[in-house]
Protein backbone atom coordinates (compact mmCIF):
# COMPACT_ATOMS: atom_id res chain seq x y z
CA UNK A 1 0.00 0.00 0.00
CA UNK A 2 1.06 3.62 -0.33
CA UNK A 3 1.93 5.73 1.86
CA UNK A 4 -0.98 8.07 3.16
CA UNK A 5 0.29 11.19 2.45
CA UNK A 6 -3.67 13.04 1.42
CA UNK A 7 -6.50 12.68 3.05
CA UNK A 8 -9.92 13.92 1.54
CA UNK A 9 -12.87 14.80 3.85
CA UNK A 10 -15.89 16.21 2.48
CA UNK A 11 -18.09 18.40 4.74
CA UNK A 12 -21.65 20.15 5.27
CA UNK A 13 -22.43 21.97 8.60
CA UNK A 14 -23.42 18.69 9.90
CA UNK A 15 -22.57 16.69 12.80
CA UNK A 16 -21.29 13.26 10.85
CA UNK A 17 -19.31 15.66 8.64
CA UNK A 18 -17.12 16.79 12.48
CA UNK A 19 -17.01 13.17 13.40
CA UNK A 20 -15.45 12.10 9.69
CA UNK A 21 -12.74 15.29 10.79
CA UNK A 22 -12.42 14.09 14.12
CA UNK A 23 -11.54 10.80 12.43
CA UNK A 24 -9.46 11.90 9.49
CA UNK A 25 -7.85 13.64 12.55
CA UNK A 26 -6.80 10.32 13.93
CA UNK A 27 -5.14 9.08 11.22
CA UNK A 28 -3.20 12.09 9.91
CA UNK A 29 -1.70 12.65 13.38
CA UNK A 30 0.07 9.10 13.61
CA UNK A 31 0.67 8.88 9.50
CA UNK A 32 1.41 12.93 8.81
CA UNK A 33 -1.09 12.77 6.39
CA UNK A 34 -2.40 16.25 5.12
CA UNK A 35 -5.85 17.04 5.40
CA UNK A 36 -7.79 18.04 2.44
CA UNK A 37 -11.19 19.59 3.57
CA UNK A 38 -13.35 20.07 0.69
CA UNK A 39 -17.22 21.75 0.80
CA UNK A 40 -19.12 21.47 -2.71
CA UNK A 41 -22.30 23.74 -2.89
CA UNK A 42 -24.92 23.01 -5.72
CA UNK A 43 -24.82 26.25 -6.93
CA UNK A 44 -23.27 29.60 -6.40
CA UNK A 45 -23.30 33.42 -7.05
CA UNK A 46 -22.12 32.73 -10.87
CA UNK A 47 -24.09 29.54 -11.66
CA UNK A 48 -25.50 30.12 -14.98
CA UNK A 49 -24.30 34.00 -14.70
CA UNK A 50 -23.14 35.68 -18.30
CA UNK A 51 -22.17 38.82 -17.18
CA UNK A 52 -24.03 39.34 -13.98
CA UNK A 53 -25.88 37.25 -10.90
CA UNK A 54 -29.26 36.76 -11.54
CA UNK A 55 -29.82 34.41 -8.42
CA UNK A 56 -31.51 36.91 -5.23
CA UNK A 57 -28.83 37.37 -3.05
CA UNK A 58 -31.25 36.00 -0.72
CA UNK A 59 -30.61 32.66 -2.05
CA UNK A 60 -26.89 33.04 -3.43
CA UNK A 61 -26.12 35.01 -0.32
CA UNK A 62 -27.19 31.97 2.12
CA UNK A 63 -25.37 29.60 0.10
CA UNK A 64 -22.29 31.16 0.89
CA UNK A 65 -22.97 30.99 4.07
CA UNK A 66 -23.65 27.30 4.43
CA UNK A 67 -20.37 26.68 2.74
CA UNK A 68 -18.47 29.28 5.53
CA UNK A 69 -19.90 27.57 8.10
CA UNK A 70 -19.48 24.26 6.85
CA UNK A 71 -15.50 24.92 6.65
CA UNK A 72 -15.64 26.49 9.96
CA UNK A 73 -17.23 24.06 11.88
CA UNK A 74 -14.59 21.61 10.19
CA UNK A 75 -11.73 24.25 11.16
CA UNK A 76 -12.87 23.61 15.28
CA UNK A 77 -11.82 20.24 14.78
CA UNK A 78 -8.21 20.34 13.23
CA UNK A 79 -6.23 20.69 16.28
CA UNK A 80 -2.60 22.48 15.41
CA UNK A 81 -0.92 19.32 14.86
CA UNK A 82 -2.37 18.55 11.80
CA UNK A 83 -2.05 20.37 8.71
CA UNK A 84 -5.69 20.76 6.76
CA UNK A 85 -6.25 22.93 3.63
CA UNK A 86 -9.56 24.12 3.01
CA UNK A 87 -11.06 24.05 -0.05
CA UNK A 88 -14.65 24.76 -2.28
CA UNK A 89 -16.19 23.43 -5.50
CA UNK A 90 -19.12 23.94 -7.13
CA UNK A 91 -21.28 20.81 -8.32
CA UNK A 92 -23.22 17.58 -8.29
CA UNK A 93 -21.35 16.65 -4.22
CA UNK A 94 -20.73 13.10 -5.28
CA UNK A 95 -19.14 14.17 -8.41
CA UNK A 96 -17.07 16.87 -7.49
CA UNK A 97 -16.23 15.09 -4.19
CA UNK A 98 -14.87 11.94 -6.79
CA UNK A 99 -13.03 14.89 -9.11
CA UNK A 100 -11.51 16.09 -6.54
CA UNK A 101 -10.00 13.00 -5.14
CA UNK A 102 -8.58 11.79 -8.74
CA UNK A 103 -7.28 15.04 -9.64
CA UNK A 104 -5.47 15.43 -6.06
CA UNK A 105 -3.80 11.99 -5.86
CA UNK A 106 -6.12 11.65 -2.61
CA UNK A 107 -5.33 8.20 -0.88
CA UNK A 108 -8.08 7.83 1.43
CA UNK A 109 -11.56 9.10 1.37
CA UNK A 110 -13.17 9.97 4.57
CA UNK A 111 -16.64 10.56 4.79
CA UNK A 112 -19.55 11.06 7.99
CA UNK A 113 -22.99 8.75 8.21
CA UNK A 114 -25.89 10.56 7.11
CA UNK A 115 -25.21 14.26 7.10
CA UNK A 116 -24.28 14.89 3.93
CA UNK A 117 -27.88 14.84 2.41
CA UNK A 118 -31.20 15.46 3.28
CA UNK A 119 -32.75 11.53 3.96
CA UNK A 120 -32.44 11.08 7.06
CA UNK A 121 -33.58 7.69 7.06
CA UNK A 122 -30.68 6.12 5.22
CA UNK A 123 -28.32 5.39 7.98
CA UNK A 124 -25.66 6.42 5.36
CA UNK A 125 -26.17 9.38 3.47
CA UNK A 126 -26.63 9.20 -0.18
CA UNK A 127 -23.65 10.65 -0.89
CA UNK A 128 -21.38 8.96 1.07
CA UNK A 129 -23.28 5.64 -0.14
CA UNK A 130 -22.30 6.69 -3.76
CA UNK A 131 -18.68 7.27 -2.97
CA UNK A 132 -18.23 4.53 -1.15
CA UNK A 133 -19.48 2.70 -4.15
CA UNK A 134 -17.82 4.59 -6.88
CA UNK A 135 -14.57 5.68 -5.60
CA UNK A 136 -11.46 4.65 -6.82
CA UNK A 137 -9.53 4.97 -4.02
CA UNK A 138 -10.15 3.20 -0.39
CA UNK A 139 -13.27 5.02 1.62
CA UNK A 140 -13.79 5.25 5.63
CA UNK A 141 -17.02 5.98 7.09
CA UNK A 142 -16.62 7.68 10.42
CA UNK A 143 -19.09 7.15 13.10
CA UNK B 1 -7.05 3.61 17.59
CA UNK B 2 -6.14 0.35 19.49
CA UNK B 3 -7.97 -2.39 17.80
CA UNK B 4 -8.23 -2.78 13.74
CA UNK B 5 -10.55 -5.89 12.86
CA UNK B 6 -9.66 -7.19 9.37
CA UNK B 7 -12.11 -9.68 8.40
CA UNK B 8 -10.75 -11.94 5.78
CA UNK B 9 -12.28 -14.78 2.78
CA UNK B 10 -9.17 -15.06 1.33
CA UNK B 11 -9.96 -12.76 -1.71
CA UNK B 12 -8.02 -10.45 -3.84
CA UNK B 13 -9.91 -8.00 -2.09
CA UNK B 14 -9.05 -9.19 1.49
CA UNK B 15 -5.39 -9.16 0.49
CA UNK B 16 -5.38 -5.40 -0.16
CA UNK B 17 -7.38 -4.66 2.66
CA UNK B 18 -4.61 -6.75 4.79
CA UNK B 19 -1.87 -4.48 3.22
CA UNK B 20 -3.60 -1.32 4.23
CA UNK B 21 -4.34 -2.60 7.74
CA UNK B 22 -1.07 -3.56 8.40
CA UNK B 23 0.43 0.02 6.95
CA UNK B 24 -2.20 1.71 9.73
CA UNK B 25 -1.73 -0.76 12.26
CA UNK B 26 2.24 0.57 12.27
CA UNK B 27 1.25 3.96 11.96
CA UNK B 28 -0.80 3.75 14.78
CA UNK B 29 0.60 1.09 16.89
CA UNK B 30 -2.59 -0.86 17.06
CA UNK B 31 -3.43 -4.48 17.03
CA UNK B 32 -4.53 -6.35 14.42
CA UNK B 33 -7.41 -9.19 14.63
CA UNK B 34 -8.01 -11.13 11.82
CA UNK B 35 -11.10 -13.02 11.55
CA UNK B 36 -12.77 -15.51 9.03
CA UNK B 37 -15.90 -16.42 9.08
CA UNK B 38 -16.87 -19.90 7.68
CA UNK B 39 -20.20 -19.10 6.20
CA UNK B 40 -22.14 -21.87 7.58
CA UNK B 41 -25.60 -22.27 9.88
CA UNK B 42 -25.03 -23.81 13.38
CA UNK B 43 -28.23 -25.78 12.63
CA UNK B 44 -26.81 -27.40 9.60
CA UNK B 45 -23.82 -28.52 11.68
CA UNK B 46 -25.43 -30.15 14.34
CA UNK B 47 -28.43 -31.47 12.01
CA UNK B 48 -26.34 -33.10 8.83
CA UNK B 49 -22.71 -31.76 8.57
CA UNK B 50 -20.26 -34.38 9.06
CA UNK B 51 -16.98 -33.77 10.59
CA UNK B 52 -15.40 -34.57 7.72
CA UNK B 53 -16.76 -31.36 5.98
CA UNK B 54 -16.18 -29.45 9.00
CA UNK B 55 -13.15 -30.17 9.15
CA UNK B 56 -12.06 -29.69 5.53
CA UNK B 57 -13.42 -25.76 6.48
CA UNK B 58 -12.12 -25.20 9.20
CA UNK B 59 -8.86 -25.99 7.11
CA UNK B 60 -9.64 -23.92 4.05
CA UNK B 61 -9.94 -20.73 7.01
CA UNK B 62 -6.51 -21.83 9.30
CA UNK B 63 -4.85 -21.72 5.38
CA UNK B 64 -6.30 -17.91 4.61
CA UNK B 65 -5.66 -17.03 8.49
CA UNK B 66 -2.18 -18.17 8.75
CA UNK B 67 -1.65 -16.49 5.40
CA UNK B 68 -2.74 -12.74 6.68
CA UNK B 69 -0.50 -13.69 10.06
CA UNK B 70 2.37 -14.16 8.03
CA UNK B 71 2.26 -10.82 6.03
CA UNK B 72 2.33 -9.05 9.73
CA UNK B 73 5.81 -7.60 10.24
CA UNK B 74 6.69 -8.99 14.08
CA UNK B 75 6.58 -5.42 15.70
CA UNK B 76 3.09 -5.35 15.54
CA UNK B 77 0.85 -7.11 17.50
CA UNK B 78 -1.86 -9.28 16.07
CA UNK B 79 -4.20 -12.31 16.72
CA UNK B 80 -6.36 -14.90 14.22
CA UNK B 81 -10.07 -15.81 14.89
CA UNK B 82 -12.17 -17.92 13.44
CA UNK B 83 -16.22 -18.22 13.58
CA UNK B 84 -18.63 -19.39 11.33
CA UNK B 85 -22.13 -17.98 10.86
CA UNK B 86 -23.45 -15.55 8.63
CA UNK B 87 -20.76 -13.47 7.73
CA UNK B 88 -21.62 -10.09 8.20
CA UNK B 89 -23.61 -10.48 11.41
CA UNK B 90 -20.86 -12.24 13.25
CA UNK B 91 -18.25 -9.57 11.94
CA UNK B 92 -20.61 -6.84 13.56
CA UNK B 93 -20.74 -8.79 16.64
CA UNK B 94 -17.25 -9.57 17.02
CA UNK B 95 -16.53 -5.76 16.75
CA UNK B 96 -18.65 -4.69 19.46
CA UNK B 97 -18.11 -7.83 21.64
CA UNK B 98 -14.52 -6.95 21.73
CA UNK B 99 -14.53 -3.43 21.51
CA UNK B 100 -12.76 -2.62 17.60
CA UNK B 101 -11.59 0.86 16.92
CA UNK B 102 -11.83 0.36 13.07
CA UNK B 103 -12.92 -2.56 10.53
CA UNK B 104 -10.87 -2.28 7.63
CA UNK B 105 -12.23 -4.52 4.59
CA UNK B 106 -12.23 -5.19 0.47
CA UNK B 107 -15.03 -3.59 -1.32
CA UNK B 108 -16.06 -6.92 -2.57
CA UNK B 109 -14.95 -10.26 -1.62
CA UNK B 110 -15.83 -14.08 -2.73
CA UNK B 111 -19.74 -13.30 -3.92
CA UNK B 112 -20.35 -14.62 -7.70
CA UNK B 113 -21.62 -11.20 -8.27
CA UNK B 114 -18.82 -9.34 -10.79
CA UNK B 115 -20.64 -6.85 -11.73
CA UNK B 116 -21.53 -4.63 -7.97
CA UNK B 117 -19.05 -2.47 -6.74
CA UNK B 118 -19.99 -2.75 -3.12
CA UNK B 119 -20.15 -6.63 -2.21
CA UNK B 120 -22.88 -7.58 0.32
CA UNK B 121 -21.15 -8.13 3.17
CA UNK B 122 -19.25 -4.96 2.88
CA UNK B 123 -22.59 -3.03 2.52
CA UNK B 124 -24.16 -4.38 5.10
CA UNK B 125 -21.10 -3.52 7.49
CA UNK B 126 -20.88 0.11 5.97
CA UNK B 127 -24.19 0.67 6.96
CA UNK B 128 -24.51 -1.36 10.22
CA UNK B 129 -20.85 -0.87 11.93
CA UNK B 130 -21.12 0.68 15.05
CA UNK B 131 -17.75 1.85 14.33
CA UNK B 132 -15.99 3.64 11.82
CA UNK B 133 -15.08 1.03 8.45
CA UNK B 134 -12.45 1.91 6.07
CA UNK B 135 -13.51 0.12 2.59
CA UNK B 136 -9.88 -0.86 0.80
CA UNK B 137 -10.00 -0.09 -3.28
Amino acid sequence: MKKLTRILVPVDASEGAERAVDFAVSLAEPTGAVLDILHVSYFDKDTDAEEESWLPEAIAGSVGAMEKEALERARKHVPPSVTAEYHRRTGIPADEILRFAQEEQTGLIVVGCRGLGFMKGLLLGSVSQEIVERAEVSVAVAR
Amino acid sequence: MKNILVPVDGSEGSDRAVAQAIALAEACEAKLNFLYVANINQLAINACLSDAILEAVTKAGNVILDRAMQMVPSDVEKEAFSETGSPAVVILDFAASNDMDLIVMGSRGLGVVKGVLLGSVSQYIVEQSKCPVLVVK
